[in-house]
């Protein structure tokens, strides 16, 4: 019930029906009571004629249809009657209409006065009230055959009425997520054209302001980079000149790193954003890809004394390498900071029915029931200040995973690991069909 | 005839169909679906023919009272039941933010609501209709009049509901509550007056008579008849039994007047405000 157009068929076909049926009553009483007054005009005319044709014999019963009947009375005398009359007077001795009952029947009559003699015509109510009911409701019947014409046709009408917002939402629906063209404006509804204005106003601030983000972050993030290089190189000179290990500049140095390890991880967040994400999908070995990382990254899992293993053979994914490395890059680093030294981590890649599943298992704390939908969001980190793994972290990391998942159209999952503590990430992406990769 | 038909359809329709706006109202404002209605027509409908069919022993019951009867049973159980979904609108507090167990329970309601009604004047309307299947002279005036009488009170339904529909928050709750504590207040009186027609309460003189001011079968005393019973001769047990359901549902709505030294703080269903 929350559509205009329903709610204008409707309400215009109920009032239009409404009318037409109350004016259909109103012209039915008025046709009536024209035809009832036709009727009586046709027996008047009948009943003058009779008076200069009567016979003066009593005895004569004259035939006549059964929808009249006649006397003629002489005073108290009966001086003709038709052959369905009775002996009794039809009507009163008084000039004018009236009804009666006589033969089983009601009847309407006329009682005439002429040269001594009372003309008494009779004519069956029940056959006028038919004969006139029957052309009036012939007169009806187009108007009730016309009505669901109506109907359909104010349907079309408020359809094509509609045409031009129907339109428009479809044009908004249809919009792409990075589409912040304006909306065609070519000839719009005077109706709609102050909606079309406003929107273009709308999305042209929106795309200027989407537009000073992506530079203020990128630029901020680049312009970060290079100081913080020259940072790390100043503060590894200034060890290595300082003869003893001084505490504070290993502080300084993980200072440093962390915020190195920010500003990467805000420009990957950026980068893997569905909203500005162009890139093309190709077929890939995804325990390839995680194999590489694993080598890259091995050096994280050595100095804590942690094993890490990969199980899986090759299995094929449609994806871009740089988005699917940064995705394994934070996942391995999330079970390296919190696997405790000589823990265990293990990587999956597996088939299940159409899906692929890509699976980092760990053998830390784990992560308690009610936090698993918060760790993907930004800046979240389970134990929040008092985060106790001593690594560098920003809370950004499944952040990223969540993004690229979403970028892949891939879900993520958090449950228990195979170990006896700890977490398993579980990735499920969609296999591509072979008629996908034969495309590509 | 034609006129006879359209007036029987007119009345049977008109009393369902606004009672169906109403209802259709109230469930808009708590964005609930119309499962209910469609429920409440189908299995109206289906009970009507099945009562239409077997009327001639129904007639039989109670010493040839049984459809007087069984009218007055289903109009008083329409009243309570009136009664009861006021009273569950009046305790929810906000109507579109209603819980989906509230809004199911209400749905539930509503669904016997209609389907008493929908028994009610179905079964009359098939009983009428049946009587003319095998007479051709008058077949075509009964069809058009039953059209006519059911295109105005359908329409009448339709233009009630968007209005209440698009009256402003203030004003949609005491206007649908008074709308519902007169048609409870009709079927009771109607009940009251089935009971009398067989003697099952006794039969008093009309308090008065303005059927000179205002007929009761004229289009104008239709519509009021099916909307507020207006009756042009009510005897004292009708106009008693009126007002009793009417206060009854008027009171429902002001449930927390009744529970405010219990529960202060769920008081005040938005409708009944």
């Amino acid at each position: 019930m929350n559509s205009i157009r329903l709610f204008l068929v409707t309400t215009i076909l109920a009032l239009v029906t409404l009318f037409v049926f109350v004016s259909a009553l109103r012209g039915y009483q008025s046709s009536m009571l024209q035809a009832e007054q036709l009727f009586d005009s046709q027996l008047q005319v009948t009943a003058k004629l009779m008076a200069n044709v009567h016979s003066a014999n009593p005895d004569t019963s004259i035939k006549l249809n059964d929808k009249l009947a006649f006397q003629v009375w002489h005073d108290k005398k009966l001086m003709a009657r038709s052959a369905n009359a009775p002996t009794d007077p039809i009507a009163l001795q008084q000039p004018g209409f009236g009804y009666h009952n006589f033969a089983g029947y009601r009847w309407r009559t006329i009682s005439y006065f002429s040269d001594n003699n009372w003309i008494m015509l009779a004519e069956r109510s029940d056959i006028r009230f038919s004969l006139a009911e029957n052309v009036v409701t012939k007169s009806l019947l187009p108007t009730l055959i016309g009505l669901p014409v109506l109907g359909l046709l104010i349907w079309l009408i408020v359809s094509g009425g509609m045409r031009p917002l129907r339109n428009l939402a479809k044009e908004l629906s249809g919009k792409q997520a990075d589409d912040l063209r304006p909306l065609s404006t070519v000839l719009p509804k005077q109706e709609l054209a102050q909606i079309i204005t406003s929107t273009n106003g709308l999305l042209q601030r929106l795309e200027s302001s989407l537009q000073r983000e992506k530079q203020f972050a990128s630029d901020a993030a680049h312009e970060l980079r290079t100081p913080i290089s020259s940072l790390k190189i100043q503060l590894h000179n200034m060890a290595q000149e300082l003869a003893s290990q001084d505490s504070s500049v290993n502080q300084i140095t993980q200072t440093a790193n962390q915020l190195e390890h920010v500003v990467e991880q805000i420009l990957a967040l950026y980068r893997s954003s569905p909203d500005h994400y162009n890139a093309q999908f190709s077929p890939l070995d995804l325990t390839a890809v995680a194999q590489d990382i694993i080598a890259e990254e091995y050096s994280s899992f050595e100095r804590k004394d942690q094993t890490i293993e990969l199980q899986g053979d090759g299995q094929i994914i449609l994806g871009e390498r740089f988005s699917l490395e940064t995705l394994i890059h934070n996942l391995l680093s999330n079970a390296n900071k919190y696997t405790p030294e000589g823990g265990q981590i293990l990587v999956s890649v597996s088939r299940e029915g159409n899906a692929i599943l890509l699976r980092v298992e760990d053998s830390g704390p784990g992560i308690a029931e009610d936090q698993t939908q918060r760790i993907f969001q930004r800046f979240y980190r389970v134990g929040g200040d008092r985060h106790q793994s001593g690594e560098p972290g920003c809370g950004l990391g499944l952040a990223i995973v969540k993004r690229v998942a979403e970028l892949y159209h891939a879900t993520v999952d958090v449950g228990p690991s195979v170990f006896s503590s700890g977490c398993a990430f579980t990735l499920r992406f969609h296999a591509p069909s072979p008629s996908q990769l034969e495309q590509l | 005839m034609l006129l006879n038909s359209v007036i029987l359809i007119l009345q049977e329709t008109l009393e369902a169909a606004l009672l169906i706006g109403v209802l259709l109202a109230i469930n808009a404002r708590m964005h609930n679906s119309h499962g209910w209605l469609w429920r409440g027509l189908g299995l109206g409908t289906v009970i009507a023919f099945v009562t239409a069919v077997n009327m001639g022993s129904i007639s039989s019951w109670f010493d040839y009272a049984g459809q007087e009867v069984l009218n007055a049973v289903m109009q008083s159980l329409i009243c309570l039941l009136i009664v009861v979904t006021v009273w569950l609108i009046a305790g929810m507090k906000q109507l579109p933010h209603s819980t989906q167990q509230a809004r199911n329970r209400f749905g539930q309601f509503c669904t016997v609501i209609i389907m008493l009604a929908v028994i009610r004047e179905g079964q009359e309307i098939m009983l009428y209709l049946s009587g003319f299947l095998g007479n051709s002279e008058h077949i075509q005036k009964v069809f058009i009049g039953s059209i006519i009488g059911f295109g105005i009170g359908a329409s009448t339904g339709i233009l009630l509901f968007y209005s209440l529909a698009g009256l402003p928050q203030k004003w949609s709750g005491p206007v649908t509550i008074t709308l519902l504590a007169l048609f409870a207040g009709t079927m009771l009186s109607q009940s009251v007056l089935q009971l009398t027609q067989v003697d099952w309460i006794e039969q008093s003189a009309p308090l008065w008579d303005s059927s000179a001011i205002l007929a009761e079968n004229s289009l104008i005393g239709e519509l009021l008849y099916a909307l507020i019973g207006y009756e042009s001769k009510p005897t004292a047990a009708q106009v008693l039994s009126y007002a009793a359901a009417t206060c009854l549902v008027l009171l429902a709505a002001n449930r927390h007047l009744l529970t405010a030294n219990r529960q202060p703080d769920q008081n005040s269903g938005e409708i009944a405000q």
